[in-house]
């Protein structure tokens, strides 16, 4: 059980994916992995979680303080993709009203 | 041999001849016995007399005692050669052999003393381990046992992050480490230096047991370390080696156990914030339990009267352990201080007060808080509730077993959490269940979480039970569940039931 972790394109808009499972133990990587993408210039983060088969509640914390720190600087960490069990907490949470929520595969241009 | 009589005549006899004194008594007396006037000893040209007075007559018989250096001289006078030179000689035979015996006895005897202080001093090494804890005290100890047992004139010990520790001689050890340190620490064996223009030779070996560290020998002035000397040190520094690192477990050890302790204490004081037994509310059966994965809980509720009625809440900090437990004490008590400043009955208006209290402090600690407000007014019957991102919720209102879903997302995700409430009429044995998410997602060995449905499932059964009943009842299903899983997350889980009871 583990998480892998890969980012895609550069400059202003890139990606992320993630797959296996987004917990407590894999918090610390992907929080710095984003906030560097944040530090080396990019604004839209399109995180891709269509392989993602378990997320708790740091995982959650991770990603709202990602995108809240990404809107303070003008851009959004937009969730690509949710897989089935994400899109469940997602909703029984009500993240799903707080993130911006995309269908698109990675790799695609997000738009906003 | 001359003698003179002029010639000095001691009558106390050198303490070299202490072995034999009371043999050379018996023979003295023996000699005057048989005829002679006196029976001296000459001794590098001094005269000690044993019995009798010198009359310094020529008729005399002498034989020499060789064992003694310089030679000492047995003196008969008053008697004549032949029989008397014969005997006297057998005398001295007699005496020097003697006189060995007992020097070799000495010796051995000597030899004994020392051999036991050193099996006194390997007893010591080997118990040190038991009376000194301290990693400098160790050193010092062994340093001292080290400079005992090889009769070395300085011993040092070098470790990282101590001071060096010295034994014997210690400005020989200084002198000798300030020329040795450079090397010492790179390699072992023998190195020769020279200090106030005596050679030594200093042993450098190195503490065992994956210890960093030197145990340093300086030899004896222009002498030479041996290879007993050797092996002793080997052996010596092992010993030390050990300890030390039984030394360092030890402190690591200690540390661990204040920690422990420390949090401990801190999970202690924040699980105080919890209320300990349920109000007695006129009209309503409540009841609640947490029961946290780790020391501490993430998980909080709480409930107070108000002038508008009872204000409850259940909520969740995101993460676990103490950092959620702090937070959770500060969610906690937000919520108390925003309910008893609340003057309009609506939940929402009270999560919007919380909000404005704690976003900031959730924003910079980087978590946020799933929660429900709930507020019962005794008069109507009705309770309203608010749901920040929470679950499970559940109502059961008259045997139907529905969700209620989040209006906001959690506390600490957005700035605003402006929502409408939800407003029921309680009837009797209605009631509103909120638990946490450590419930429903405790998975079982299978990986399969007990789930939402499950919840449901059970709380319909449960039908008519009270509220401590129904949740000591579901937390053994979900234990059963678990099974020896460990406990993924906090447990907390709260029912307000209405009751036939009327105000």
């Amino acid at each position: 059980m583990h998480l892998d972790i890969e980012t895609v394109g550069t400059g202003n808009q890139v990606s992320m994916v993630l797959a296996g499972r987004f917990d407590a133990h894999e918090a610390d990587p992907v929080l710095t992995g984003l906030n560097r993408l944040l530090d080396n210039g990019a604004r839209i983060i399109g995180l891709d979680l269509q392989k993602v088969e378990f997320i708790d509640s740091t995982g959650l914390a991770v990603l709202t303080r990602v995108m809240k720190r990404a809107r303070e600087l003008g851009g959004d960490l937009v969730l690509v993709a949710p897989s089935t069990p994400v899109r469940v907490i997602l909703e029984l949470t009500a993240l799903d009203r707080a993130f911006v929520i995309r269908d698109s595969g990675p790799g695609v241009p997000l738009d906003r | 041999m001359s003698v003179d009589q002029s010639t000095t005549v001691l009558h106390v006899l050198p303490a070299v001849f202490n072995d034999i004194r009371e043999e050379l008594d018996h023979i003295s007396g023996a000699w005057l016995a048989a005829g002679a006037e006196c029976v001296l000893v000459d001794r590098a040209g001094l005269h000690f007399l044993l019995a009798g007075n010198p009359t310094w007559s020529s008729s005399r018989v002498e034989a020499d005692l060789e064992v003694f250096d310089p030679v000492a001289t047995l003196v008969v006078e008053g008697v004549g050669p032949g029989w008397a030179q014969t005997r006297l000689s057998a005398d001295a035979r007699m005496l020097d052999r003697l006189a060995t015996t007992r020097s070799q006895l000495s010796h051995t005897t000597a030899a004994l003393v020392e051999a036991n202080d050193q099996a006194l001093a390997f007893h010591r090494l080997a118990t040190s381990s038991t009376t000194s804890l301290g990693l400098v005290d160790i050193m010092h100890d062994l340093a001292d046992e080290a400079h005992r047992l090889t009769g070395a004139p300085a011993i040092a010990i070098l470790a990282p992050d101590s001071p060096i520790v010295l034994a014997g001689d210690h400005d020989l050890g200084k002198t000798l480490l300030d020329m040795v340190h450079a090397e010492a620490m790179s390699e072992s064996g023998v190195i020769r230096r020279v200090s106030s223009g005596l050679t030594h030779d200093v042993l450098v070996t190195p503490i065992g047991h994956d210890e960093p560290g030197l145990l340093i020998v300086a030899g004896p002035a222009d002498g030479r370390i041996h290879s007993p000397t050797r092996k002793l040190a080997a052996a010596i520094a092992g010993h030390l080696g050990g300890l030390m690192k039984r030394a360092r477990s030890h402190q690591q050890e200690l540390a661990d156990a204040r920690l422990r302790h420390e949090v401990e204490a801190a999970s202690f004081l924040a699980a105080q914030v919890l209320p300990r037994r349920s109000p007695a509310v006129p009209g309503l059966d409540l009841y609640a339990r947490n029961q946290p994965a780790r020391l501490a809980s993430g998980d909080y509720y709480t409930w107070t009267m108000t002038r508008h009625g009872l204000v409850f809440a259940v909520g969740d900090v995101s993460g676990k352990g103490l950092p959620a437990a702090l937070v959770m004490t500060m969610l906690s008590t937000a919520t108390t201080a925003a309910a008893h400043r609340d003057n309009t009955g609506n939940p929402a208006v009270i999560l919007a007060e919380i909000s404005a209290d704690v976003y900031d402090y959730l924003s910079d600690s980087g978590v946020f808080v799933t929660t429900v407000i709930g507020v019962w007014e005794p008069e109507s019957g009705v309770v309203s509730i608010v749901n920040a991102g929470h679950s499970p919720v559940l109502f059961n209102q008259q045997g139907c077993v529905e969700p209620v879903p989040p209006h906001v997302p959690p506390l600490g995700v957005l700035p605003d959490v402006s929502a409408n409430a939800v407003s029921f009429e309680l009837v009797p044995n209605d009631l509103l269940l909120i638990g946490s998410d450590g419930l429903v997602e405790q998975a079982d060995g299978d990986g399969l979480q007990f789930g939402q449905d499950r919840l449901a499932g059970a709380v319909a059964a449960n039908q008519g039970r009270t509220a401590a009943e129904l949740v000591e009842k579901l937390f053994v299903l979900v234990e059963s569940h678990c099974g020896p899983q460990p406990q993924d997350d906090d447990r907390t889980l709260l029912v307000v039931r209405r009751t036939g009871a009327r105000r």
